[in-house]
């Protein structure tokens, strides 16, 4: 079942019109108003769509999910989440595994004990400034990844789900002193 | 010798602190090609994985080898499926067609995870103690996890119910949250940031800083 978004939004406008001349017929202002019943029968259809009259369509979507009983539980009552859902989501999470894993190796595994310095030092020769990749917007990693990491999920015994909340940078705010605006600076910190 | 060098004020790196959203998609990018598959970051065969002697008990609670995995083809091809879910997210329109391959990519892309996150705990639960004298090899069989325990997270899950949401809702794009994070960013956070933070006097102060920025407060009209 598909829900008609252009005759939910007419819906809405005819309902709150007609709730409008309402008021404005008790106020002594809309004298000529009659509610007849095709007007009856639109505010029928609003209530029964659980629109509220005059009030954006959209905002109830899941109420008439639920109505119809076609939602599907709680998240299909949900808007399309991407940011938290595939950002901070799953594209996360992958990466962060998989910094986990690596990091992991390298201290179980002498062969790999250069593994994380060579992987930073590959995304570093990778910086681009030219979008190659359309939609994904390049972004030079100039100080690692291993750095996004929070320490206590790096060295967690399982993996875990929260990478990269950040962590303060106490100590490079006590090396980085404000001096100049000289552009050439920037990025260039860890030499 | 070290060499340190300065930042402008504006440009100090403690101010963003944080990875932000839009540049997630850029590390997997990165990170993926980064990897590679020569075998200097992670093991790119079976055999280092298999001298593990990772086991897991059957249903009737016997010990069992578990599943062999080449630890790079793993996580390559999870970041891979990644990606190509968020390609298919940035697309102008889909068709019914469109649909049907959105859910199978976002089918294989929830079942690399699912194996990526089995091969990353059965390879933290290894001691890090004993790593440091090197990974002990004679051991002969080591706990794996549990396939039929392991679940992944609740934003695996919402991420199923994509193509049907775009059936209900429209294309993805008219719907991202980063519209209105990006909202909420500007009249919440930067408007209070310029306001003296006095109560009170920090509404009108905000709503001053919208109009100077913005030219109106389109969204009251």
């Amino acid at each position: 079942m598909i829900r008609d978004h252009n005759e939910m939004e007419r819906l809405s406008a005819v309902a709150g019109q007609i709730r409008a001349n309402q008021i404005l017929k008790a106020m002594g202002q809309a004298p000529d108003f009659r509610m007849d019943e095709v007007k009856k029968r639109e505010l029928h259809r609003a209530k029964v769509h659980g629109l509220k009259g005059g009030e954006n369509a959209l905002f109830k979507i899941s109420r008439w999910q639920v109505q119809r009983n076609i939602g599907h539980g709680l998240p299909g009552m949900l808007f399309p989440d991407m940011l938290h859902t595939i950002l901070k989501g799953v594209i996360e999470v992958a990466c962060g595994w998989a910094l986990q894993i690596i990091w992991r190796i390298s201290k179980l595994d002498a062969k790999y004990r250069s593994a994380p310095g060579e992987l930073e030092d590959r995304l570093i020769k990778m910086q681009s400034t030219t979008q190659a990749f359309f939609p994904v917007r390049p972004y030079a990693f100039s100080r690692g990844v291993f750095d996004l990491v929070k320490d206590k999920a790096i060295n967690a015994a399982k993996p875990v789900s929260s990478f990269m909340l950040g962590k303060p940078l106490v100590v490079e705010v006590s090396v980085c002193v404000w001096l100049c605006g000289n552009a050439d600076c920037i990025g260039s910190y860890h030499e | 010798m070290i060499i340190v060098r300065f930042y402008p004020l504006f440009e100090l790196p403690f101010i963003t602190g944080t990875t932000l959203a839009w540049q997630m998609p850029s590390l997997l990018l990165q990170l993926m090609f980064a990897i590679g598959s020569d075998g200097t970051i992670v093991p790119n065969t079976k055999k280092w994985y298999q001298d593990l002697n990772f086991v897991v008990k059957d249903t009737e609670g016997r010990r069992i080898p578990g599943i062999v995995y080449n630890v790079n083809k793993v996580i390559v091809y999870a970041l891979a499926s990644a990606l190509e879910v968020y390609f298919w997210t940035k697309r102008d329109a889909m068709s019914e067609c469109n649909l049907d391959t959105f859910a199978h990519l976002i089918d294989n892309s929830r079942r690399h995870s699912f194996h990526l996150k089995i091969v990353c705990a059965n390879i933290l639960s290894l001691d890090i103690k004993k790593g440091r004298r090197g990974l002990d090899l004679n051991v002969s069989q080591r706990d794996a996890v549990d396939p039929r325990s392991m679940v992944l997270s609740m934003k695996h899950h919402l991420f199923g119910h994509f193509p049907w949401l775009v059936r209900m809702f429209g294309n993805l794009d008219c719907l991202d949250t980063n519209l209105g994070e990006n909202f909420h960013k500007f009249v919440g956070k930067d408007a209070f940031e310029s306001s003296n933070k006095q109560y009170g006097a920090e509404l009108l102060q905000m709503c001053n800083y919208v109009v100077k920025v913005e030219g109106t407060i389109v969204w009251l009209e």
